[in-house]
């Protein structure tokens, strides 16, 4: 496996220059300089951690211990079931997820891949955004699995072809869909149609804007720690990219299952800490908001459907889940403010922003969100201006 | 103190994962995954499971991770979720969450229930297997199947000011949560109810019997039920309804 120079990146130095990120350097420095040098040696203490770093640790452990004292009020009590019963429903799709992801990365090499996609770049992103039909994934699961596509060469709007469709147009989505509008297949077609369009739309504006600049943070060939941790990354030169990189050349059936699980469990590790935080948030949301409070300001046009979008975004449901909450607004919303609230969540909320970050740069997830509510407005104004009133 | 610190920076993966196969163990063992799951996700959580034990093997035999603040910000957060789990274990949605979580009474569509039949005399049980003598599922969904019947109901309580204000103080809701997959997804089915005495607490689980109507407001019926009796009762082995078929 071909691992890029990871003393070339951004931000991190070569090794023998001075540095206090890198935990040798002093060492270093004490050897080139010792005959020169009347100082007596002393090893530098080890640098202070960045202030973002340790606020995080600080805002974590406060959330443990708020937890941990004020776990007998009933609205802890509350956010708690609320919060555990996200992460409970997503954490299996998460663990298979980040299991296909690893055996992609072991299994399926980057011309196998290349062999299999379609050469133009349309029927590429078109074929991608309905792979859900094949392969059915909520978009807790789909992340862990595009992570891994996109280190493999899928190309940009590719991944975010099958990142957008896959949690919508898929089966298991067409019947909840049904099942919440007590049978009602047009309205799980309409939401399936309009996601896949939405998909291929946002997928192809996305290569078109970043045809030239970075926009994904697994490279082909780049094993994820590189990407993840660069100052960790630079501690590995002399090993490998990655903490196993040496393992990753494994043996027979059993040694790429081996090599395909421990990658799975770093992409798990990797990508989990994100669905907690956007679960936390959820929660808290659920806990506090209340949701009539939604129907008191649908009078003006649009505005239904823009707070169907924010309470989408708020509430990190599962797509094979969400239609059901929709339902309950029937007859208080009209099918596109509906629609709004089906299309928005599966491809853009709290927990995905989140886990996002995983897969992209920072420029291309904000490219993407726009994108992805501009489309989902778009889609439903038109759905208004055809006329699709109250379900 | 070096030693232990060696161990850690070798084993502080498979101890985190460790902690959350155990905690998913615990919860299938002891059923507990009912609070916050519907029963069918027994089988998905087994294959992660079995999914995080592979994970642990394959930690142990990984070489050691480093361990700074960034990681341990990690750990912190990956924690969190099993001291709530500590913390929520028992607890069910109740009078709070069904005010946050009611949209009011839009869910009735006014047809004949299209999952079960009506039973001819009034008193069918739910298809989850729950103990209340009808579901309050079909009764808030699909009421017209047992309009003008004398039925039972078993419903946790919530006094509602704008519903006393609109059908009389004497007026409260019967509700219970219905799942689709999990609790932060569960929406309240729901009824009006009359004869209640006025001071039983709020999320108290009660059964009430009594003549079912349905009450016209602004051409949409309205379900209630004219309790003729009413008592409080311990909370049911399964506190949630589920919506049938949908896995």
């Amino acid at each position: 496996m071909r691992y890029p120079d990871i003393t070339k990146m951004n931000n991190v130095p070569s090794p023998g220059t001075k540095n206090n990120n890198e935990p040798l350097a002093w060492a270093r420095d004490i050897r080139s300089n010792a005959w020169h040098d009347p100082v007596p040696l002393q090893p530098e203490p080890p640098p202070l951690p960045p202030l973002g770093k340790s606020l995080k640790f600080m805002a974590a452990l406060l959330a443990l211990a708020g937890i941990c004292f004020f776990g007998d009020r009933p609205d802890v009590r509350s956010f708690s079931l609320v919060f555990v019963s996200i992460v409970l429903e997503a954490i299996p799709f998460m663990l298979v997820g980040a299991c296909v992801g690893g055996l992609i990365e072991v299994f399926v090499s980057r011309e196998r891949l290349a062999t299999h996609l379609p050469r133009r770049p349309w029927a590429m992103i078109c074929l991608a955004a309905a792979l859900g039909i094949v392969f059915p994934v909520c978009e807790c699961a789909v992340v862990p699995v595009v992570r891994r596509l996109t280190g493999k060469g899928l190309p940009l709007a590719a991944a975010v072809a099958y990142l957008l469709g896959g949690p919508i147009v898929n089966p298991i989505v067409a019947v909840s869909t049904m099942l919440a509008y007590n049978m009602d297949w047009w309205v799980a077609a309409i939401r399936l149609l309009c996601g896949y369009a939405i998909a291929v739309f946002v997928a192809l504006a996305m290569g078109r804007l970043f045809a030239r600049r970075p926009a994904l943070l697994m490279s082909p060939g780049m094993c994820e720690h590189a990407q993840d941790n660069q100052e960790a990354a630079a501690r590995e030169i002399g090993r490998s990219c990655c903490g196993h990189g040496a393992q990753f050349v494994p043996a027979g059936l059993i040694g790429k299952l081996a090599g395909a699980f421990r990658h799975a469990s770093d992409d798990f590790l990797a990508v989990a800490h994100y669905l907690v935080i956007g679960a936390a948030v959820a929660a808290l949301a659920q806990t506090l908001v209340d949701r009539r409070l939604f129907l008191e300001l649908t009078a003006l046009p649009m505005v239904p459907s823009l707070l169907m979008m924010g309470l989408a975004i708020l509430l990190n449901l599962c797509s094979e889940a969400d239609a059901f909450i929709t339902a309950s607004f029937r007859g208080l919303l009209s099918l596109p403010a509906q629609m709004a609230f089906m299309l928005t969540g599966p491809m853009f909320d709290l927990k995905l922003l989140l886990m996002y970050r995983t897969v992209f740069t920072r420029r291309a997830i904000i490219a993407l969100a726009g994108l992805i509510l501009l489309a989902v407005l778009v889609v439903v104004a038109a759905l208004e201006t055809l006329g699709m009133g109250m379900s | 103190m070096k030693l232990m610190r060696a161990l850690f920076y070798r084993y502080w993966r498979p101890l985190l994962l460790g902690a959350w196969t155990y905690a998913l163990a615990g919860l299938l063992l002891g059923r507990a995954y009912l609070d916050f799951l519907r029963p069918e996700f027994v089988v998905l959580l087994v294959l992660g499971l079995l999914v995080l034990l592979a994970f642990i093997f394959s930690a142990i035999n990984a070489r050691p991770q480093p361990f700074d603040i960034h990681q341990a910000t990690r750990v912190l957060i990956l924690i969190l979720p099993l001291a709530c789990l500590c913390v929520a274990r028992g607890t069910t949605l109740d009078a709070n969450a069904f005010q946050r979580r009611w949209t009011g009474m839009a869910g009735i569509n006014g047809r004949s229930m299209p999952l079960q039949d009506a039973a001819t005399d009034g008193r069918t049980r739910d298809a989850s297997g729950s103990d209340e003598d009808v579901s309050l599922l079909y009764l808030s969904r699909w009421p017209t199947g047992y309009a003008e019947r004398t039925i039972a109901v078993v419903g946790m309580l919530r006094r509602d000011p704008k519903i006393a204000a609109q059908f009389g103080t004497n007026t409260c809701v019967l509700f219970r949560f219905v799942m689709s997959c999990c609790a932060a997804d569960a929406m309240p089915a729901a009824i009006l109810v009359n004869g209640i005495p006025a001071d039983w607490p709020e999320s108290a689980w009660v059964r009430a019997s009594g003549r079912f109507t349905l009450r016209n407001e602004s051409n949409r019926p309205i379900p209630v039920l004219n309790a003729a009796q009413a008592e409080q009762v311990s909370k049911p082995q399964q506190p949630y309804l589920y919506w049938k078929n949908t896995w």
